[in-house]
């Protein structure tokens, strides 16, 4: 029950709503953040002893030469997606129930592509020397298109983060209390670019955030593309698929809308902003989330149909480990668990509530994990002559790196929230006026 | 008969003539085999490709037949070696012939040999040899040639259609916000000058 | 803020802001979409046909076929009737190499064929004529030098290992750790001879290009008891394993000589001539 965001009361409301993050956060937020930072330091210490002492030492060997960074990388990059869906699809589909959460979704969006493409790095055996990808690349590596890709979506998605935030910088500007450094003010007077809302400024601004949000798509799908074909570039069996483009695409696309349901839920709670972020709007997520779920699945049972019924030399041990070897019952616990009860507890009425949808997005994206480490893995310590496999360790350096990126994407968010305020004010003031938000299109 | 004594002298001559003839039996397969063994070789160009390797093996002039003739080619391939071409055997008029079909083109040194005898080498130019394993081309030139190109052309298209709607936007917001700024000066000026009137 | 006209739910979007945001929409959506839906396309015109022919990874080797001045075309020959896994060649390419005793740049594999009868396979890279891994490489790290042996520039290698992820034959290794094992004096490390070798970098067999540069056999080729591994030049057309040397056509040819993986088209430089250890006399 959304007040009428006209009447100053009503949007003064929003914009304290808005702005608590940033002016009234609230005890536990230092607490958290300090502890989060801690995580994320430890992570990095251990970053600098596997640089010093090798590869090793995050459980690597030659017989499983990729493994837990390799899929961290596509899953963390992943998670990312939720921002381009929810936001620019959202905004060209016009489904203005979007406004709450779509800044909430730019600012994932943004770190979590950060953080995944950290992974980038720490999985090098030699970080230091990245430089020569910009000076000497080969442009026949699916690495050098990685790094084009994420570093051409990186842009557009902070000009997409950056755009429809304008009007809202203008707003912290005017809101900046009186005490604040001469340096504060000056740098939001200079990133709200003097906006006033006139119907130029408007019409400009519009215009250019509709080409954005038409632009970033393919950048978007160009990202995810070109990390699946880092591997399918390859002749190994389970890696040389043609699906692998669109698959984790929409893999992506999955754990990021689950991860965004997971990020507004949290926030939501977190800064009290239950008045403008309904239980519709996580129902309309969810079911976003369950229709990406099943396609999915739909893609992997093609995957595991059509090298399951040829069953090539290369390719049956693989399919054989897979569906009844040693990864079965993480194979199958992710069919179950990451997709058919996320599926259920989005569709089914008994459990539209925030929490289960909040529990089907938490198996979402911990599913999706577990599927990038099972497309890495197997492939990676299969034997290509003769027929001895791999083994994979987890070593303590390799969790704790892991712990601590998905430790930075909270702190991240929870930073970024101090500098801009987390619900789209401007947004929501165009697109809601007047009654209730409109969700699923029905109070137009 | 106390006469027939036989005379000493007739039976050391006696011996002394079988031991000539005996050593002269024994000295003959020595001077049979004194005429020495020739391997000549030659290799001829043939007009329709390759070249025919001859060797000739005589023996004090008469032609051996029958007898196996290998030619080889000299190489310094981690040091001097030789690599087998084939074998050939001598026909009645005592030639070996061989078809040798070169698959590397120029100068090549031969030899032929027939036990432990060795022709003199024969030097051959080889041109217009068909390579046994020839290097395969690469395939797809027109993408080869293209894919970079436009590649690059798509990625500068993109980035360039980025910095537009950023800078669009944020010249476009900011000039018109200084416009209205002025503007608003300009109206609060003459607002003044009126009241001031007034 | 309140004076700006806000429509309400209820009506569509005024027609001024709809069909002007349409209206732009077509045309920014016309020329956003031809530029970024190639920036999908970007991806794969940039590269999945464009082998490392036509990159720096091809030094000195032309892409149309042509033959560089005075170079070879290396190749081996193993004849796997004579290989009695002894593993000579392993330990004689590591000892010389200095590698650690997981890195076998060339290793024996002991397989067992379809009839139960085991079989020794000794594997090395394959210095593919078209390879996978030099085309995969980020930074040209891996590279053809003008004989076609694909090397290893381990100044230059960023530790990705995509290139380990490409090549079939599994027959690249990574230092995961700071080599212990280090050559007696002080040697600066080239890629022909990446001696002590990098942590973080990729290793492979260099098929002694130290070696057979100035007319010395590579080291598994004098390691081997059993005369079993040929190395040969295809310009030339001979082979020899030290002892015998023979016209490697027609060595190839009456020997049923084959290559690993032929259906990959990685156009491998090893062949391997079928046997179970015929030659071993056992």
């Amino acid at each position: 029950m959304v007040a009428n965001a006209r009447t100053p009361s009503s949007r003064d409301a929003l914009h304290d709503a808005a702005f608590r993050p940033m002016e009234a956060p609230g005890r536990w937020f230092w607490p958290v953040a300090l502890g989060l930072a801690g995580i994320v330091a430890v992570a990095f210490g251990a970053y600098v002893y596997q640089v010093i002492e090798g590869l090793w030492v995050a459980g690597y060997n030659d017989k499983a030469f990729y493994g837990i960074y390799e899929a961290n990388l596509v899953a963390f990059i992943g998670v990312s997606y939720g921002g381009a869906l929810v936001s620019a699809v959202l905004r060209l589909t016009n489904a203005r129930w979007r406004a709450p959460i779509t800044r909430m979704a730019e600012a994932v969006a943004l770190v979590s592509l950060v953080v995944g493409g950290a992974f980038a790095i720490i999985h090098l055996g030699r970080p230091e020397r990245i430089w020569r990808l910009i000076v000497d690349p080969q442009a026949s590596s699916p690495i050098v298109w990685d790094l084009i890709a994420i570093s051409t979506y990186l842009l557009a998605t902070a000009i997409f983060l950056y755009l429809p935030l304008i009007p809202d910088l203008a707003t912290t500007r005017d809101r900046l209390p009186a005490r604040a450094p001469r340096l504060v003010r000056a740098f939001y007077r200079l990133v709200a670019l003097g906006w006033t809302g006139t119907p130029e400024q408007r019409r400009l601004l519009n215009r250019s955030v509709g080409a954005i949000a038409i632009l970033i798509i393919p950048l978007a799908v160009s990202v995810h593309s070109v990390l699946a074909w880092a591997f399918s570039m390859t002749s190994r069996a389970g890696w040389h698929s043609s699906i692998f483009g669109p698959y984790f695409v929409v893999g992506a696309l999955y754990s990021g809308v689950a991860l965004v349901v997971i990020v507004v839920a949290a926030f939501r709670k977190a800064y009290r902003l239950e008045r403008y972020i309904s239980l519709d709007h996580f129902v309309s997520l969810a079911r976003i989330m369950a229709v990406l779920a099943a396609v999915y699945l739909y893609f992997t049972f093609s995957e595991m149909l059509t090298a399951g019924y040829v069953r090539t030399r290369e390719e049956a041990p693989i399919v054989a480990v897979m569906l009844e070897g040693a990864y079965a019952p993480a194979f199958w616990g992710f069919v179950v668990l990451g997709i058919f009860v996320p599926i259920m507890l989005s569709v089914l009425s008994a459990t539209r509530s925030v929490r289960y949808l909040v529990l089907a997005a938490a198996l979402a994206v911990v599913g999706m994990w577990l599927k990038r480490m099972l497309i890495t893995l197997p492939t990676a310590t299969a034997p290509l002559i003769g027929d001895v496999w791999g083994t994979v360790q987890l070593t303590w350096v390799a969790i704790v790196i892991t712990v601590g990126a998905t430790a930075a994407i909270p702190l991240g968010l929870m930073l970024i929230f101090r500098f801009m305020p987390i619900l789209a004010v401007d947004e929501m003031t165009e697109l809601l006026p007047g009654s209730a938000p409109a969700v699923g299109g029905e109070a137009r | 008969m106390p006469r027939h004594v036989p005379p000493i002298r007739s039976i050391v001559g006696g011996t002394a003539v079988a031991v000539m003839l005996l050593g002269l039996a024994l000295a003959s397969p020595v001077v049979a085999s004194d005429p020495p063994a020739e391997l000549t070789f030659i290799a001829e160009r043939r007009a329709e490709g390759g070249w025919m390797l001859r060797a000739t093996l005589t023996q004090g002039g008469a032609v051996q037949s029958q007898q196996t003739v290998e030619f080889l080619q000299a190489v310094d391939f981690f040091g001097p070696r030789w690599i087998p071409l084939g074998n050939a055997t001598t026909d009645t008029s005592g030639v070996a012939s061989r078809l040798y079909s070169p698959t590397s083109n120029g100068v090549q040194r031969l030899v032929a040999r027939h036990a432990a005898l060795q022709s003199a080498p024969v030097e051959i130019t080889v041109v217009g040899a068909v390579p046994a394993i020839p290097r395969e081309p690469a395939d797809l030139p027109i993408v080869r040639a293209w894919a970079l190109p436009i590649g690059a052309a798509v990625l500068v298209g993109v980035w360039l259609m980025l910095a537009a709607i950023l800078l669009s936007a944020v010249i476009g917001i900011s000039r018109s916000a200084r416009r209205k700024a002025r503007d608003n000066r300009l109206g609060d000026t003459i607002g003044q000058s009126i009241s001031e009137q007034a | 803020m309140a004076d700006t006209p806000v429509p309400s739910p209820t009506k569509a979007p005024s027609v001024e802001e709809g069909s002007a945001r349409l209206h732009l929409s077509r045309r920014q959506a016309l020329m956003a979409l031809a530029g970024a839906g190639s920036a999908l396309s970007a991806g794969p015109l940039l590269g999945a046909l464009v082998s490392g022919r036509t990159g720096r990874a091809d030094r000195g080797l032309l892409a149309n076929g042509a033959e560089a001045e005075g170079a070879r075309r290396w190749a081996m020959v193993i004849d796997l009737r004579r290989c009695d896994g002894c593993k000579k060649c392993t330990e004689a390419c590591q000892t010389k190499h200095y590698l650690p005793p997981e890195q076998e740049w060339i290793k024996v594999y002991t397989l067992r064929d379809r009839t139960g009868v085991e079989f020794n396979v000794p594997r090395l890279c394959m210095h593919c004529e078209d390879a996978p891994c030099v085309r995969v490489c980020p930074v040209a790290a891996t590279f053809v030098n003008r004989d076609g042996l694909v090397l290893v520039d381990q100044e230059k290698c960023i530790g990705c290992r995509l290139c380990m992820a490409a090549c079939p034959y599994e027959a690249r290794y990574f230092n995961w750790t700071e080599p212990t094992i280090r050559p007696p004096l002080p040697t600066i490390p080239t890629p022909e001879f990446p001696a002590p070798q990098q942590r973080g970098t990729v290793g492979k067999c260099v098929l002694c290009v130290h070696n057979i540069g100035h007319g010395e056999l590579p080291y598994c080729v004098v390691a081997c008891n059993m005369d079993a591994i040929y190395i040969g030049d295809l310009d030339a057309d001979v082979a020899t394993n030290g002892t015998e040397t023979v016209r490697l056509s027609t060595f190839l040819s009456q020997n049923n000589a084959i290559r690993l993986k032929e259906e990959l088209n990685t156009k491998p430089r090893v062949w391997y001539i079928p046997g179970h250890g015929e030659d071993l006399g056992w």
